[in-house]
């Protein structure tokens, strides 16, 4: 039955968008090693390419060729035959193929517990995160100097009162910057400058649209063990984007890398539950992320961006479409 | 540290990409070395025959001329795994087109083979008799719009199917051949 599934349009989709996947993910970091891309707004677009393209090939090569799911095709053109491993049975228990699908149960899995679960559990327990206790002069004026330098319309600010480092962006067109007062007291003025130019920074970039947008092809792929890691990825590339522009504003690596050292999470080391485990691997991967921002920001400092070269992209996306071709 | 030209990052590139090929050819590999007996194409078909331990076997002795189908087989395609099938294509003289494919599977097989001539529309087949075997013959439309002909039928447990890209009467002829006795 599972054969037969694996066999069918859906299950070939599935099969071959996780090839796919592979594929491209294999390719792409091997690009970054060949041609040298360190620029993370340069890893962004090619991390791009993991996410999307595997979402369509399977579908643009059946209608560019009919037969490319069929046994000739396979034996004598593909370059990988997923089914021959899939068929397989060496132990005589159980095929690969229920091993494999077993491995995308799981990763759909946990796509629930991390991603659509935490939505409804948000949903339910809602309540009011903290109401917005006015502005300050200080941040008015300092979001006035930020929006003359960035071609942004001038965000509006929340403060909240609350105990922990907390600053997001709201808003898909007209932007609300949210601050905690925690913050405020923590930060000096440079390094609160800092961190809100790294907030209009991301409205600049239209940050949440596009990880809107990303978040889609997330969903769209849920069982795909590579769109789990890759999407992370591309979130993280973001900030490390918005860091570097952010630097480039305000010439002051220092202050930011100061900013960015408050949002360090510890957990309390409570009772040795589920959720406290959970919690602390997701503190602990937050604090790695500012480490790496941290560090990337102490190694290139001043550094400007590297120009985008096309050339060497196109002709990445080109081999990953060409062997996903061959991939079936 | 001295920066790499497009030149030299092209070769590296190059280089990646073969290897990324060469490790997914192995990988495409690794499973006949598991499982030997599963699709796969021979050179001849005593190769084949003898390989797979195949002891029945129905092959034409007869191929109207008129037809300018090659003998032996251009393609020979054989698996014991997951049932037994054996496949020939016939090619033209004068072209690389596949003008007849003769297909052999277990009865029981749990899907079918596709056949490389792929057949767009049919009408309906009509029942006949080969060498006192029933037949279905089928009338059809093969790719490029070629007409063609199906005919196939159950010979003790195995599943013969013809699919010839010529006349009713050649496609009979050739089937009738594949068996024994007049």
């Amino acid at each position: 039955m599972i054969i037969r599934f694996l066999s069918s349009y859906p299950g070939m989709y599935i099969t071959q968008s996780v090839l796919h996947s592979f594929v491209a993910l294999i390719i792409v970091e091997l690009s970054f090693f060949a041609w040298d891309i360190r620029d993370h707004s340069a890893k962004f677009r090619y991390r791009l390419l993991t996410l999307t393209l595997p979402v369509f090939m399977f579908p643009l090569y059946q209608v560019i060729t009919p037969q490319r799911s069929a046994w000739y095709f396979r034996l004598n053109t593909a370059l990988f035959d997923s089914q021959r491993w899939l068929d397989l049975n060496p132990l005589g228990i159980f095929p690969l193929a229920a091993v494999f699908l077993t491995l995308l149960i799981a990763v759909t899995a946990v796509f629930v517990v991390q991603e659509i679960l935490p939505i409804f559990r948000e949903r339910s327990s809602r309540s009011d995160p903290g109401t917005c206790e006015g502005t300050r002069d200080t941040l008015d004026a300092m979001l006035d100097s930020i929006s003359s330098e960035i071609p942004i319309a001038k965000p509006s600010i929340c403060i909240i009162d609350e105990p922990l480092p907390i600053l997001v962006t709201q808003g898909f067109k007209d932007h609300m910057i949210i601050v905690s007062s925690h913050l405020i007291e923590v930060l000096d003025e440079d390094q609160l400058k800092g961190a809100l130019t790294h907030e209009a920074v991301h409205i600049m970039r239209d940050s949440n649209t596009k990880t809107q947008l990303i978040y889609l092809l997330r969903i769209l792929m849920f069982y795909n063990p590579v769109s789990l890691v890759e999407f992370r990825r591309v979130v993280h590339d973001d900030e490390f984007i918005c860091d570097a522009i952010t630097v480039s504003i305000t010439k002051n690596p220092a202050a930011l890398i100061a900013a960015i050292s408050s949002f360090y999470y510890h957990p309390d080391q409570g009772p040795q539950g589920l959720y406290q485990m959970k919690e602390r691997i997701e503190s602990h991967s937050h604090n790695l992320l500012l480490d790496e921002r941290i560090q990337r920001l102490r190694e290139t400092g001043l550094e400007g961006h590297e120009r985008f070269a096309w050339a060497p992209f196109m002709l990445t996306a080109s081999v990953i479409l060409v062997m996903g071709y061959l991939v079936v | 540290m001295k920066k790499r030209s497009f030149g030299e990052k092209l070769f590296l590139f190059m280089i990646t990409i073969l290897l990324v090929t060469a490790i997914l050819a192995v990988l495409n590999w690794i499973p006949s070395l598991v499982q030997k007996q599963t699709m796969k194409r021979f050179s001849s078909i005593d190769i084949a025959k003898k390989e797979l331990r195949i002891h029945r076997l129905f092959l034409p002795t007869y191929i109207p001329e008129g037809l300018h189908l090659v003998w032996p087989p251009a393609e020979i395609y054989a698996q014991e795994v997951p049932f037994n099938a054996f496949i020939m294509h016939l090619r033209y003289q004068d072209s690389r087109d596949i003008g007849l494919v003769i297909h052999q599977a277990d009865a029981h097989a749990p899907y079918q083979i596709e056949p490389l001539i792929k057949i767009k529309t049919t009408t309906a087949g009509s029942q006949i008799s080969i060498k006192d075997r029933k037949a279905v013959l089928v009338p059809a439309v093969c790719d490029g719009n070629v007409p063609c002909y199906e005919v196939s039928w159950d010979e003790d447990g195995t599943i013969i199917t013809l699919i010839c890209k010529c006349s009713a009467q050649d496609i009979v002829k050739i089937a009738a051949s594949t068996l024994p006795g007049p």
